[in-house]
């Protein structure tokens, strides 16, 4: 697929690495930095502590104060934002290629200059909880942090991203600071253009702003291994609405698994092929999950869905269940799919088409520099560059009896964790304001 | 970015079919896809109250089988080459979209010339689609989002007025909706006249129109026409409801006003007080105060939506349920703020440069270029929209967005929809 083609790969001496790829075919670049830092990296007392601190990012440098980041990007007619999940932290801006350097010196400053102000740490922890309160309004939302609690005990997945209410309202300036201190450091990042320069041109620069940082030892991280899931899960959500969900959770291998294509395959053969994001133009309508939930009329919506990770994470089955029938029945049908998939070998017609499907979503999904960018240091940060470049070709060599072994290994029903969402009764009144 | 890379008449081709068809296509051959947008001109406004939802159900059904395949057969083949087409009812024009890559266009001019010109409408079909849009609507009654949106569409327009409406409709009407009706609600308003189809990738043009004059030539219909729709008048007095969702942890505020339409004279400089009021860098002068000063809400924006019709011009946030009050005065001190006092040169300049800066990231993707070129046919603006653009985003001037902010906005006077639980007592 030739999306490797191109790609340099360069280390400064201070440990940061650094992937370039030059795109001619419009005059912009999308600069990323991205962090090995993430909530797998948080415990008890702290959690959502990595999310808050990539808030903080934008609260100001010396050189930088507060409220100024979103004025400089957005004034060259650029886009810029953040994102934190389990295994990282990412900043990008994307802008006209011969602005790029302002993202290089807002970057390379605030790896190390942030301030973190008390009064804007103030500020943003009700940010940070109203964004919180913004998910808990949605049902789906709190029924997958409860199968996904319930799930994963001991390994920080546990929860999720955004924190625990408690934690965020008790968390300090300093808490935030340290967090920022101990993994905010050239050798513990990951930079990434892509765009319309000159690779040379480009190493110098990122040489000029980013070579002075100076490199710091990382902490020792010892992160909990998940125990063996020994027996079923299950937890019964009730909840506002009149609409009920159901979802499975199994665990499931790590990127770098050998079981990881497989995986993969296996979840496009129930619900179509995504790209390495997870993310698709389709919406399966042609495969296992849809065909015996959707057009049977149990449910809605249904999906399986499967994410690269850096330690083993869940593979989940969801449902949005239809009206007039019940949790229990479009539970049933999950396991007759998964029977299906762990007794019966799927046919090579079916892998063809997953394997076509899924050379397709990697085409839509690198379509602008933003997104070539982004693909790029995920997967540096997940696996390696050497695994989103042969992607396509280790899907290629999954086998149907790979597929057959991973539903018997994984989709076990002593390690699933069952959760319902169950509508209490409409509870709306409406009243004058 | 060079005026010679916009898209434009120069690179644009523009070819009208004898049915009234106009096919428009800009070559791109940066990544082997290709992307199909397309509008029909028939849309909510064209369904009586009591069938509200019937233009989206149509929409929806479009797409569950022809005379040529069956809903299954659709799916097998599209995904089978990891494509997509998806149809979507709005409110003057219903859209479909097309994705997949280039050495499959073919295919998808054809089954997309299947789907609007051949549906057959099959009932049980009919009835899965129905049963998932009433599972939606149970949805939005249990999304304080959506219950904050579409209470201040309710308030916003008269009663009864088509832009009032949930697009989707409402439990009792959808329940009540049969196959016929779709049937005849389709033959009744799908014609080629009036619509349009935009072809962005890496494709030849002169096959696109080989290919669109064989699939889509034999598409017979009569003219269209867009209903005139009631006058909406500025509300006199403070419109305001809430609804109370008791189990929620924070409620949506929607407030805001009418605005203007796509061609209406004052539409950029609206565009420019809107981006300066509630976009610009994390949500305009809104996200400054509400958000980064105060930290009241993790979402604050304002959007002036314009249509064939006037859309409303609204702000929107989510807060906790005793900040409802400090955020409502918080962003009403804003809009009165853009009406007393002239905006400075240098913050009206950032959101210029951004709006005009911005268009070649929003031009990066086919899907991007298709929808732009989409909008220009659809409006009416000419091929050449985006050479003058930038001229139009840096003519408007601090009277101006002075004067759109007083003409449009009022601090005193307007509609305003919550969504939430009630605050805790002592609030």
């Amino acid at each position: 697929m030739g999306l490797l083609q191109g790609v340099q790969r360069f280390r400064l001496d201070n440990g940061l690495t650094l992937l370039l790829k030059e795109v001619h075919s419009a005059p912009v670049i999308s600069f990323w930095v991205w962090y090995r830092v993430g909530s797998r990296n948080e415990v008890p007392g702290i959690t959502g502590i990595s999310h808050w601190v990539e808030h903080m990012q934008f609260k100001g440098t010396k050189r930088f104060p507060a409220g100024t980041y979103d004025r400089l990007f957005s004034r060259e007619g650029g886009v810029f934002n953040a994102m934190t999940w389990m295994d990282y932290t990412a900043f990008f801006e994307t802008l006209p290629a011969e602005r790029i350097n302002l993202s290089l010196d807002v970057e390379s400053d605030r790896m190390v200059n942030s301030v973190y102000d008390p009064e804007e740490v103030a500020s943003e922890r009700t940010v940070i909880i109203s964004e919180r309160s913004m998910y808990e309004n949605q049902p789906t939302f709190l029924l997958g942090e409860e199968v996904q609690n319930l799930a994963i005990k001991a390994h920080p997945y546990h929860h999720e991203v955004i924190g625990w209410l408690s934690d965020l309202h008790t968390m300090t300036r300093d808490d935030l600071y340290n967090h920022y201190r101990r993994y905010y450091r050239p050798n513990n990042a990951v930079a990434v253009a892509v765009g319309d320069f000159r690779t040379a041109e480009m190493v110098d620069a990122v040489k000029k702003y980013f070579a002075g940082l100076p490199k710091r030892d990382l902490p020792a991280q010892s992160v909990v291994a998940e125990p063996a899931q020994r027996g079923e899960r299950r937890v019964i959500l009730p909840g506002t609405g009149q609409v009920a969900y159901v979802n499975l959770a199994f665990h499931a291998p790590a990127a770098l698994s050998e079981d990881y294509f497989p995986m993969v395959v296996l979840d496009g053969i129930l619900s179509g092929a995504k790209s390495v994001g997870g993310q698709s133009v389709m919406t399966g309508r042609s495969a296992r999950i849809y065909r015996s939930l959707v057009n049977s009329g149990l449910a809605v919506g249904a999906d399986s869905w499967f994410t690269a990770t850096l330690d083993p994470f869940l593979f989940f089955l969801a449902a949005t269940v239809a009206p007039d029938r019940t949790p229990e029945e479009a539970e049933r049908t999950f396991w007759q799919e998964i029977d299906r998939v762990q007794n019966e070998l799927v046919s090579s017609e079916e892998l063809a088409k997953v394997l076509k499907q899924s050379k397709a979503q990697f085409i839509y999904s690198n379509e602008s520099v933003t997104s070539q960018a982004r693909w790029l240091g995920f997967s540096e940060v997940i696996a390696s560059l050497d695994w989103f470049d042969t992607y396509l070709e280790q899907l290629a060599a999954v086998d149907a009896a790979a597929v057959q072994r991973v539903a018997q290994t994984y989709l076990q029903r002593k390690q699933c964790t069952v959760g319902y969402y169950l509508p209490e009764q409409t509870a709306k009144e409406v009243a004058d304001a | 970015m060079h005026e010679s890379s916009l898209p434009n008449s120069q690179n644009i081709v523009r070819h009208e079919l004898a049915n009234g068809l106009m096919l428009l296509i800009r070559e791109n051959h940066a990544v082997p896809t290709v992307e199909v947008e397309g509008t029909v001109a028939v849309g909510s406004v064209h369904e009586m109250m009591r069938d509200a939802g019937l233009a989206a159900l149509t929409a929806r059904m479009l797409r569950r089988g022809t005379k040529n395949y069956s809903f299954e057969q659709l799916n097998d083949i599209l995904e089978g080459v990891g494509a997509s087409i998806e149809v979507s009812a709005g409110r003057r024009g219903t859209s479909v979209h097309g994705t997949a890559l280039s050495e499959d266009l073919s295919l998808l001019v054809t089954l997309l010339a299947d789907v609007l010109q051949k549906p057959t409408f099959p009932a049980d079909q009919f009835h899965i689609v129905q049963k998932q849009t009433l599972a939606q609507l149970q949805e939005q009654l249990n999304d304080t989002g959506a219950m904050a949106s579409l209470t201040f569409r309710t308030l916003l327009y008269p009663f009864g007025h088509p832009n009032a409406r949930n697009i989707l409709g409402d439990p009792q009407t959808v329940h009540r909706l049969q196959p016929l009706d779709v049937a005849q609600f389709y033959a009744l308003n799908f014609t080629p006249h009036g619509a349009h189809l935009v072809v962005v990738g890496d494709v030849d043009a002169r096959e696109v129109i080989a290919l669109v004059e064989d699939a889509f030539g034999g598409w017979r219909g009569g003219d269209t026409t867009q209903p005139d729709l009631p006058e909406v008048l500025p509300p006199r007095e403070v419109r305001r409801r809430k609804v109370v969702m008791p189990d929620k942890t924070q409620s949506d505020i929607v407030l805001g006003w009418l605005g203007v339409h796509r061609l209406d004279p004052d539409w950029m400089m609206v565009n420019v007080a809107n981006t300066l009021l509630g976009r610009f860098g994390m949500g305009g002068r809104l996200g400054d105060s509400v958000r980064e000063k105060q930290g009241l809400a993790y979402y604050v924006y304002s959007s002036a939506e314009a249509g064939l019709d006037a859309g409303p011009w609204l702000t929107a946030a989510g807060v906790a349920p005793q900040a409802v009050n400090q955020a409502i005065h918080s962003i009403l001190t804003e809009v009165k703020r853009l009406q007393d006092e002239p905006v400075s040169a240098e913050e009206l300049t950032d959101s210029q440069s951004y709006i005009s800066g911005v268009l070649p990231l929003q031009l990066e993707t086919n899907r991007g270029v298709a929808n732009v070129i989409s909008n220009m046919e659809w409006y009416n603006l000419g091929l050449d929209y985006l050479l003058s653009y930038s001229d139009a985003v840096w003519q408007v001037t601090p009277v101006d967005v002075q004067r759109v902010a007083q003409k449009y906005l009022d601090s005193e006077v307007y509609v305003l929809a919550t969504a939430g639980p009630v605050p805790p007592a002592g609030k």
